[in-house]
């Protein structure tokens, strides 16, 4: 299956990796892999200490007001350019939704003098050089900006292993216009993976659902929230996958973490696992399993996952160059 | 409180789906026809809006690329029909969008708004450019701030108190502690062992600087989080 993700400028250096909540607690992994595959592929990126959370997990819950989320944005903003990484890389399609949201909002007149009547306070302002200087994008198209060089750094090849993706919804559904491909049948976490072989399964049915945690949902109304994600658990099980990859940690949770449950629950078997795009991609390029991808943070069991890759044995580049190994 | 379907609740939900079902949300003792409502108040005038309802909706900077899909909102009903609460609940996106548009002022102790997941599928999908998703945000933060709603956010102020204590989001250890008994040991291998799994992995410390915590809590206090937080944390929890 060719690629149909787009081709973009190569997004170079000064890059921010914008540190996401729930990657943090849940699943540090995803951080680990994403700068381990920023090194492999020249990105220049710091980590910024003084960068917050992007209360998204408070927005989405209705306990943050949106003029607390837009001014957190706006500080975040300024934070990134005066540490001269402006170009804000999200782990978090939530953070890669709420920033964009408040990005347009400061663009009125009115709502960014109000919020710069809140930065007042801690000595910032989210001024037109600030608004013209800061780029928000999720680090899926970091990557696919630097994708032509993926294909020689491949060090375990993925040969029929059948990968199926799960849009993330705020990143597709919120900017559906900024999305890079299509938003009903997102194809980059599968074409960011084509150069190590995957067999990708396109679309199928329920491509575009949600995963079912639905922010308070999964807490208040379990019921509705795992019937939404059982029926895409069926769903990907007829399609014979072997990786459902995520682009968001709530979805991971959702996932990785309800997997076992509902298959128990419901009584049905569903042969596959769950991982984030980084840590699949970075496991083809040879990272280890625990030091680089974190796998012991997951709920489901990836050692027969890890064992098929040969992700167990150890590699080196002599694997592909053919030169005295190291 | 917080418990994880059986077997039989997730089986209800899926019926829930089947072609039919969607439309017998009311009583068997009050038989209506939905489509009927609709068609009696889908071609209403918005001038009606006595409430003031549709106005502020209208003016909230979240609406600022979607007002004018409301006001041309034609209940094609796209949104209902890739809406993940339509499908699994009780829940029509096409019939609050109506009800915004009339200024329905019962929008405003309407607890089925808070079936939303904020997916976004309406928004995406709606050939106006309307978003019942920002619609369900503005009518729920309302809600809240007359006090209706708090009893909606009760449950979720440990965020607030987290995220103020700490810079840091994420599922606070109070919200999850509830629903991970089923998640098994492994899940409290994290619990137990996340700081090292960090210092393994070299992703630094878990929180943001000094600097960054105290500018966050004067940003939250300038913007009236302390006072949600106080005013939900009084509240029963629904």
């Amino acid at each position: 299956m060719p690629t149909t993700t787009p081709d973009i400028a190569p997004i170079t250096g000064r890059v921010e990796l914008f540190r996401s909540c729930l990657v943090s607690t849940q699943y540090p992994g995803v951080e680990a892999a994403t700068k381990w595959l920023f090194e492999q592929l020249d990105v220049e990126y710091i980590v910024n200490s003084d960068q917050t959370c992007c209360t998204g997990l408070g927005y989405y819950t209705d306990v943050v007001s949106f003029p607390t989320t837009v001014a957190v944005a706006a500080r975040n903003a300024c934070v990134a350019v005066e540490a001269g990484h402006p170009i804000q890389a999200y782990l978090c399609s939530t953070c890669y939704a709420i920033n964009k949201k408040a990005r347009d909002v400061l663009e009125e007149p009115e709502q960014r003098r109000r919020t710069n009547d809140v930065l007042k306070k801690v000595g910032r302002e989210y001024d037109d050089a600030v608004a013209s200087t800061v780029r928000h994008h999720h680090v899926l198209e970091v990557l696919w900006s630097r994708h032509p060089s993926i294909r020689g750094l491949v060090r375990r090849r993925l040969s029929g292993l059948k990968v199926a993706t799960h849009p993330a919804c705020h990143y597709c559904k919120v900017f559906p216009d900024e999305v890079l491909g299509d938003g009903e049948d997102l194809m980059l976490p599968e074409d960011l993976l084509e150069p190590t072989g995957v067999e990708k399964t396109g679309y199928y049915p329920e491509k575009g659902t949600h995963c079912g945690a639905g922010f308070r949902q999964r807490f208040v109304n379990p019921g509705m929230s795992m019937a939404v994600t059982r029926e895409k658990l069926r769903r990907l099980a007829e399609q014979g996958v072997d990786v459902c990859v995520h682009m968001c940690p709530n979805c991971h949770i959702q996932f990785d973490r309800f997997h076992d449950v509902i298959s128990q629950t419901a009584g049905e078997d569903y042969p596959f696992v769950h991982l984030h795009v980084q840590q699949l991609l970075a496991l083809a390029l040879g990272a280890d399993p625990d030091k680089v991808c974190g796998v012991e943070a997951h709920s489901q069991n990836l050692e027969p996952l890890l064992e098929r890759i040969g992700a167990r044995e150890r590699v080196s580049v002599a694997v592909v160059d053919g030169s005295a190994a190291g | 409180m917080i418990g994880l379907p059986e077997r039989a609740e997730l089986d209800q939900a899926a019926a829930a789906q089947e072609v039919g079902a969607a439309v017998s949300g009311t009583s068997a003792d009050q038989p209506s026809n939905p489509y009927a409502t609709l068609a009696a108040n889908a071609f209403a005038s918005p001038a009606g809006d006595d409430s003031g309802l549709l106005a502020r909706i209208l003016s909230d900077p979240r609406m600022q690329h979607h007002a004018g899909g409301l006001l041309s909102c034609l209940q094609c009903g796209i949104c209902t029909s890739g809406c993940p609460a339509a499908r699994f609940g009780d829940f029509s996106p096409r019939e609050i969008s109506r009800r915004a548009l009339l200024g329905d002022p019962t929008l405003l102790t309407d607890d089925s708004v808070w079936l939303c997941c904020y997916c976004y599928t309406c928004q995406s999908r709606c050939p106006r450019g309307n978003s019942v998703a920002v619609i369900n945000q503005i009518i729920r933060g309302m809600q809240v701030e007359s006090g209706y709603g708090l009893k909606h956010v009760a449950l979720f102020t440990a965020w607030t108190e987290e995220f103020y204590a700490t810079g840091l989001g994420g599922w606070p250890r109070q919200l999850l502690d509830a629903i991970a008994d089923a998640w098994g040991d492994r899940w409290w291998n994290l619990v137990e062992h996340l700081d090292e799994m960090r210092d393994e992995l070299g992703v630094g410390s878990l929180y943001p600087s000094e600097k960054a915590m105290g500018e966050l809590r004067a940003i939250m206090d300038e913007t009236g989080s302390r006072e949600r937080l106080q005013a939900a944390e009084a509240q029963p929890r629904a």
